[in-house]
């Protein structure tokens, strides 16, 4: 099976780079709450965005997204400003957001949350008969599904952010795929 | 192109770009139409899902109150630093109350317990 990566690096506001972060990653180092609070203002959408990709409702966001900041500020010592802090808490949120989904059963946590369901331009029997498709592949499967097609991200790109390897990406890849299409093939 | 091939190509690109040979075979076989409309609904599902949920203004706060023992690190800093100080208050203290203390294998009470206390008190009868 051939898989065709797409490439297509969401930007932000959050991406340039801000002047002082460098202090207020070391005032934070040294216990400094306000400055901590500075960093999280800087980052929060960004945070907010990626979790917003895993999660549909509120709760389940803020959550993951709490948790992104409170990890940070937790191994912030583990930060060693080689590549950019964003990269670096990216990482962080991604993990707290895979954690959270496989802490979660996977009934529980559908890919459209119901209240804040997006407009779906095609056929809406269509998707909610795939919705409920997808509601049945494992968190693993979803959560590198949603990096590769929801947010566009590469092999090379998912595996520098969530410190895996090339080839565990790859793996994991296809037996998502491998699972979407026996997932999709059901009742044809 | 077969069945299984065109599944193939339709799942490794969740439903990006169809080539010509897909596009003939999904016209003759309806099972890879219906494959293809699903998969194209997996895309928009996983492409346009999303949160969308802004951050309020008082998430920063909500973090900072939920910074692990933020206080009690502080304030066992500050037990260590004061460390030293709070020992050499303890060995002052405890020096000045044995210096204080009722010396009571010297002073035995008198048999008449009561005269004993009030002599004690300085009270005369």
């Amino acid at each position: 099976m051939s898989i065709t990566w797409t490439m297509q690096m969401p930007v932000d506001a959050a991406s340039a780079p801000v002047d002082g972060e460098a202090s207020l990653i070391a005032a934070s180092l040294g216990g400094d709450a306000d400055a901590f609070s500075r960093l999280v203002q800087l980052h929060q959408r960004r945070v907010f965005r990626l979790a917003g990709r895993f999660f549909r409702r509120k709760e389940d966001v803020e959550d993951a997204a709490q948790e992104t900041f409170l990890t940070a500020w937790r191994k912030l010592d583990t930060y060693k400003a080689k590549a950019p802090f964003e990269h670096w808490l990216t990482r962080v949120c991604l993990n707290c957001c895979y954690e959270k989904l496989r802490r979660q059963k996977v009934a529980e946590q559908p890919l459209d949350g119901g209240a804040e369901r997006p407009a779906t331009t095609a056929d809406p029997d269509a998707a909610l008969e795939v919705e409920g498709l997808l509601r049945r592949l494992p968190a693993v499967d979803r959560f590198i599904l949603l990096l590769l097609d929801g947010e566009g991200w590469s092999v090379a790109e998912i595996a520098e952010r969530l410190g895996w390897t090339k080839v565990n990406v790859k793996v994991r890849a296809h037996r998502a795929r491998k699972k979407l299409r026996r997932a999709l093939e059901e009742g044809l | 192109m077969d069945c299984k091939e065109a599944r193939e190509r339709l799942t490794a690109t969740c439903g990006g770009e169809r080539t010509s040979p897909l596009e003939e075979h999904m016209e003759r076989c309806s099972a890879c139409a219906r494959y293809a409309a699903r998969i194209d609904a997996a895309r928009r599902l996983l492409t346009e899902h999303h949160g969308n949920v802004e951050p309020d203004p008082a998430f920063a706060g909500r973090v900072i109150a939920r910074l692990p023992n933020a206080t009690a690190d502080v304030l066992g800093w500050a037990a260590m630093k004061l460390l030293p100080v709070t020992i050499a208050l303890a060995l002052v203290l405890g020096w000045f109350a044995l210096q204080t203390a009722p010396n009571f294998e010297t002073e035995e009470p008198a048999d008449d317990l009561l005269g004993w206390v009030i002599g004690q008190n300085g009270i005369e009868s």
